[in-house]
């Protein structure tokens, strides 16, 4: 109770503060406008037009080429100057084969990652490599983990994991029946349908660099119109959500669709497919297996190891979903810098070995509303 | 038309001065209203009485840049019906009832206190956001002033999703520490 009122008295807080800036100088809201870059389609707020700022945005993506091109050069030019002390001490030893590591061997994010001074590795929810290196500039992993609220399940990093895939997806294109139909067509025939696409290995030697999702994306109408999965897409979406994505990943065997939905920093991840191997589904009447109230933050102390796997991500029967069932599992926590929002994730399993999984943030009622409202449930 | 004309248009009382309003301002209106209260008819509703408020208010006014103008009493008047069903979702019935008489023993603080206190949030605002580079103050504006998603902002601006959410973060963290700063209690 005090928890609410608490987050009532910051709402408020918040809102004197969105009321005070009504009255801010217009000089400032006048310079939003005039910086302002390609102005967004139809029904923004902007009243003037600018041009985006191209130098800025060249600059900014250039940055970690610059950094690669200038590490390229500095590795050959120590290894040509290396080359000569050796040929001048007459040792005669043959270094042929060390010549790629000195200058081809240094990778791309290697080289963003001393631009920008960002780790490839930080992924603060799933950022690969190349975009973490590009975008993010000086940020450290610590502020991109804590922005996203520093918690491993939270529904914002589904957000940049979107991020992440659509870029993917910009360079990758191929046929819908192959994403249908299996992963390995897919991948195969990737490289044939969209001109862009390069395979991992010819840009740039990145054998082990991330391998690219193959993707086909769909619209709100499109997805919800796909045969019997699109059953399984809730009618009834949380207020103030909107659609943001949705796709079939061609990587997955099994048929697929994902479904994404964001509400500011909020957002839900719904994704449905038919398995080959149901999982194993929870007891309700076992609370301990699933119910997160029962335990505390951090679960890796108070979840016991044989319960973790449950914990972690249950999968429920269809009967055995409840309103119960879904408030054990959206739970709000009071991280530092992340919105007040529940968070949880769990499966549903229907008949059939339709899999449908839960990752996102909204409260209880919500998200139960969301399940009672599939096709699949009248 | 512009503004200046449509200034005219007021001063001289004609009527065609809400349609030309409407004609250049009405989506840029619209849309500062949608993004506050995601609904049509809501929207649709702050948009006409904008035009109804900035009617009575040209004369004698005659603001300078007339977007803004319009804009801050669109923005001011979602925020007030967003808050009003903000309070009708709490519960309807008597218990409303009863708050709604209870609050009549509430010393009223917004005559004075309240008054003074939101025109200093309001300058203390100001003085931050002045302290602000360019671009972060622009992305915090179009963020909190016009409450555009973060996929707008970013396409405005020609920066990543991520960058945009990162900027908003110290933004907002750097805004807290001035606040503390200055002892604002809110």
């Amino acid at each position: 109770m005090k928890n609410r009122y608490e987050e009532e008295g910051r709402r408020q807080g918040a809102l004197k503060i969105m009321e005070a800036l009504s009255g801010v100088d217009q000089e400032l809201l006048i310079r939003t406008e005039d910086t302002a870059g390609s102005a967004p389609a139809r029904g923004s707020a902007g009243a003037g037009s600018g041009k985006p700022n191209r130098p800025l945005a060249f600059w900014k993506s250039s940055r970690p080429w610059a950094a690669l091109f200038c590490l390229a050069l500095a590795g050959a030019l120590s290894w040509g100057g290396y080359r000569m002390i050796r040929q001048a001490g007459g040792d005669s030893a043959d270094f042929s084969g060390n010549s790629a590591g000195a200058a081809g061997g240094i990778g791309p994010e290697e080289g963003a990652a001393e631009a920008g001074g960002t780790s490839p590795g930080k992924g603060a929810g799933g950022i690969s490599p190349e975009e973490g290196a590009v975008e993010d500039g000086g940020i450290s992993p610590e502020e991109g983990a804590m922005e996203d609220g520093g918690e491993e399940r939270s529904g914002d990093l589904a957000a940049d994991k979107m991020e992440s895939l659509e870029n993917s997806q910009e360079k990758k294109d191929f046929p819908e029946s192959e994403c249908l139909s299996g992963g390995e067509e897919g991948r195969q025939d990737t490289d044939g349908m969209g001109g862009d696409t390069v395979s991992p290995e010819a840009a740039g030697g990145e054998s082990d660099s991330c391998p690219r999702i193959n993707q086909i994306k769909y619209s709100e109408e499109e997805a919800r119109n796909q045969e019997t999965l699109g059953g399984y897409l809730p009618e009834e979406i949380p207020a103030g959500y909107l659609f943001e994505s949705a796709w079939c990943n061609g990587d997955i065997e099994e048929s697929n669709l994902t479904m994404v939905w964001s509400r500011g920093m909020d957002s839900i991840v719904w994704s449905v497919s038919i398995v080959e191997e149901p999982p194993e589904t929870v007891d309700s009447g076992l609370p301990e297996t699933y119910d997160l109230r029962l335990y505390t933050v951090p679960y890796s102390e108070s979840v016991p190891a044989g319960r973790r796997e449950s914990v972690d991500n249950p999968v429920f029967s269809r009967e055995d979903l409840s309103m119960e069932t879904v408030a054990a599992r959206m739970i709000a926590y009071n991280d530092s810098g992340d919105t007040d929002t529940p968070r949880g994730n769990f499966s549903v399993l229907y008949p059939g070995n339709v899999l449908v999984s839960f990752n996102g943030r909204g409260n209880a009622e919500e998200i139960w509303e969301m399940f009672s409202s599939l096709e699949v449930m009248e | 038309m512009r503004d200046t004309e449509i200034l005219d248009l007021y001063w001289a009382r004609e009527e065609r001065a809400i349609i030309e309003t409407q004609a250049s301002y009405g989506s840029y209106c619209y849309s500062i209203a949608w993004h506050i209260l995601y609904d049509r008819e809501d929207s649709d509703e702050c948009v006409n009485d904008t035009w109804l408020r900035a009617w009575n208010a040209i004369p004698p006014r005659r603001p300078g840049r007339l977007a803004l103008f319009l804009g801050t009493i669109t923005r001011n008047l979602a925020l007030d019906r967003w808050k009003e069903k903000h309070t009708m979702k709490r519960g309807k019935g008597e218990m409303m009832l009863a708050l709604d008489e209870l609050a009549e023993c509430v010393p009223d603080r917004h005559s004075t206190e309240e008054e003074a206190e939101a025109a200093e949030l309001e300058r203390m605002l100001n003085e931050f956001l002045h302290t602000l580079p360019e671009r972060e103050c622009n992305v915090f504006l179009r963020r909190y002033w016009y409450v555009e998603e973060y996929g707008e902002i970013a396409r405005r601006y020609g920066m990543k999703l991520n960058t945009v959410k990162t900027s908003l973060f110290r933004t907002r963290a750097k805004l807290r520490e001035y606040l503390e700063r200055e002892g604002v209690i809110l």
